[in-house]
């Protein structure tokens, strides 16, 4: 029951927003940028505008689908780079152990201890604002947690008699990462990495918040935030669509992750059929 | 049984004087270095189609030995023959060729096979690995070997968690078996078993020695399954080997205290009817002039301090007992 609802909600927000995405220009007419009219400026919804207008007179409904792009290619492509990451570094330490183990640690723990947000705050301001050096610097600073559980699923699963037998098979260190170890750990991993995508997309909007993420006019969930922040007692309905929008992929790639985790668990599987 | 092999023949395996010592970093701040002493220059031979156990408690070292053979643990000194050329250190046969020498059956069946692999993949990927392309050939390969196992082809599909501990083993023996090894390592290969599957499986390995001409080193505690499969009995205690021999001069006389204390262990029905009494030993005969037997107090080694010199002497065919020579 439990695993149907969380599976059946969770896909159902994700796929609202990433069919929000990819229709935008079928969804609304409206150009998300373009199509400013200040004599539109702050109307409340209504038929015409259903989300309301912000300062700008631009359609807020439009903004929120079209900014529905920028949070999933921010969720996805950088929890893409930090699982790569962290799953490289975290099987191998725990795999080959040693020097190149107390390396990772040391390193899991220094970005452990600063706050992932200045450092992503850090190396943008290194490359400069934009959605590229975006993607980078939260696809450089959320790794540790899915490294910290590669390495310590690694460790227990080394010492089992399949992973025994592919070496004692020939299967070399490689391969056996791939094959043997990387399978069995899937089902936390991809919980972390869903987690992270709602993380990422709440990072996101936190930067754009700050100016630091995409910048206007393009639209984005946190920067609509910031525009709206000014307005927030006239025209709250500024605020409150892409906040929900953020609320809402967040809660649905949160509970996607719970979802597909116990749909993947082999066990599960036979206990259902 | 072991007698099939002609005495002019190069055992198939040869170990000898095989050392593993695991360094235990010391207490906090402490310089000093220890090394736990775990096989403690352990010499055997196997030879082709026989049976070899090895029996001792738990940390004596036998598993350790198993797996310096199979190549999972490197020796600290020592080395390991295969038909006369060593297979450990630098002269090393190459990866591929040393999977085909000995192959492993693992004693939790539970854990040996890959919870996210078919059955076909985990017996398939290894023959992939070692240069069998064509499909055809890997698939009728597969079917061979799940039937020799006593498992339909069919049953390929499933995935392992679709099979009770019986038939897991069985897969595992089936993997063991798909590169045509010539020596198996069985550790504990029955112990995780239900007491109604084990006879089943023994009887499988049996078969399976005589039909593919296998040699076996069976790592094993259970003296009952020992004595029913094995061709020679090494017993093992504190990283050395204490008694080894032909299995009948193991289990009919008992030389070494600590073997004695072993094969004390099992219930014999018929003693237990005729006299009530649970454990019978047997008088021990003397150990040989000017020796005594090491080591004498079975009860409390210590793991980090190297054993006392002794030697492994004969005392008849095929039957050495470790003992201390008694200076003059």
């Amino acid at each position: 029951m439990r695993i149907q609802f969380n599976l059946i909600v969770g896909g159902f927000l994700t796929a609202l927003v990433i069919l929000a995405g990819l229709f935008a220009p079928w969804l609304s007419h409206l150009d998300p940028v373009l199509d400013a009219d200040l004599m539109n400026a702050e109307l409340p919804p209504d038929w015409t505008f259903w989300f309301g207008t912000d300062a700008q007179g631009r359609d807020i409904y439009t903004r929120v689908l079209y900014g529905a792009r920028i949070s999933l290619t921010v969720g996805i492509v950088s929890q893409l780079i930090n699982t790569v990451i962290g799953l490289a570094l975290g099987i191998s330490a725990g795999y080959f152990g040693g020097w190149w183990d107390d390396l990772v640690n040391g390193l899991t723990n220094v970005m452990l201890a600063i706050p992932s947000l200045i450092f992503a705050i850090a190396i943008i301001a290194i490359l400069g604002p934009g959605l590229p050096s975006l993607l980078i610097a939260l696809g450089l600073t959320n790794w540790s947690w899915t490294c910290r559980i590669a390495r310590s699923s690694t460790l227990s699963l080394k010492g089992l008699g399949y992973v025994q037998a592919a070496k004692t098979l020939g299967y070399g260190n490689i391969r056996i990462m791939i094959t043997q170890l990387l399978p069995n750990m899937m089902g936390p991993i991809l919980v972390i990495g869903t987690l992270g995508m709602g993380g990422a997309v709440l990072s996101e909007a936190a930067l754009s918040f700050l100016g630091l993420g995409i910048r206007p006019p393009f639209p984005s969930w946190g920067s609509m935030l910031t525009d709206a922040r000014e307005l927030i007692v006239i025209a709250p309905w500024a605020a409150i669509f892409p906040g929900l929008a953020i609320f809402l992929s967040v809660l649905g790639f949160n509970l996607l992750g719970d979802g597909l985790r116990d749909m993947l668990d082999p066990h599960m599987r036979i206990r259902r059929a | 049984m072991s007698g099939q092999t002609m005495a002019t023949e190069p055992p198939l395996l040869e170990i000898n004087d095989l050392h593993v010592h695991f360094p235990v970093s010391g207490a906090l701040f402490s310089r000093r270095k220890q090394a736990l002493r775990a096989v403690n220059g352990v010499s055997l031979h196997l030879n082709k189609g026989e049976c070899l156990s090895i029996v001792g408690e738990s940390g004596c070292g036998k598993s350790t030995t198993a797996l310096s053979v199979i190549g999972l643990q490197a020796p600290t000194s020592g080395d390991i023959l295969f038909e006369g050329k060593s297979i450990i250190g630098a002269n090393a046969p190459p990866r591929m060729e040393r999977a085909r020498i000995a192959q492993m059956v693992f004693q939790d069946p539970y854990a040996s096979l890959n919870p996210r692999q078919t059955v076909h993949r985990s017996l398939a990927e290894p023959l992939r690995l070692h240069g069998t392309k064509s499909r055809s050939e890997i698939d009728d390969r597969v079917a061979e070997m799940l039937r020799r196992v006593g498992l339909t082809p069919e049953q390929a599909t499933r995935f392992p968690h679709e099979f009770s501990g019986g038939q897991r083993q069985r897969i595992g023996i089936a993997r063991a078996l798909i590169l045509d090894p010539h020596i198996i390592m069985l550790d504990e290969p029955v112990s995780a078993l239900d007491v109604s599957i084990r006879a089943q499986i023994i009887n499988l390995l049996l078969d399976l020695k005589e039909q593919l001409s296998l040699s076996y080193i069976m790592i094993s505690h259970d003296l009952g399954v020992v004595e029913h499969m094995s061709d020679r009995v090494a017993v093992m205690y504190f990283g050395q080997i204490v008694e080894i021999g032909h299995w009948d001069a193991i289990f009919s006389s008992p030389t070494h205290p600590y073997t004695r204390k072993l094969i004390s262990t099992i219930p014999d029905p018929d003693a237990i009817l005729q006299t009530g009494v649970k454990a019978v030993l047997r008088n021990a005969p003397p150990p040989p002039q000017g020796y005594r037997f090491y080591p004498q107090d079975i009860t409390n080694p210590d793991v980090y301090a190297a054993p006392a010199p002794s030697e492994l002497i004969s005392i008849s065919e095929d039957h050495q007992v470790r003992c201390q020579r008694l200076s003059a």
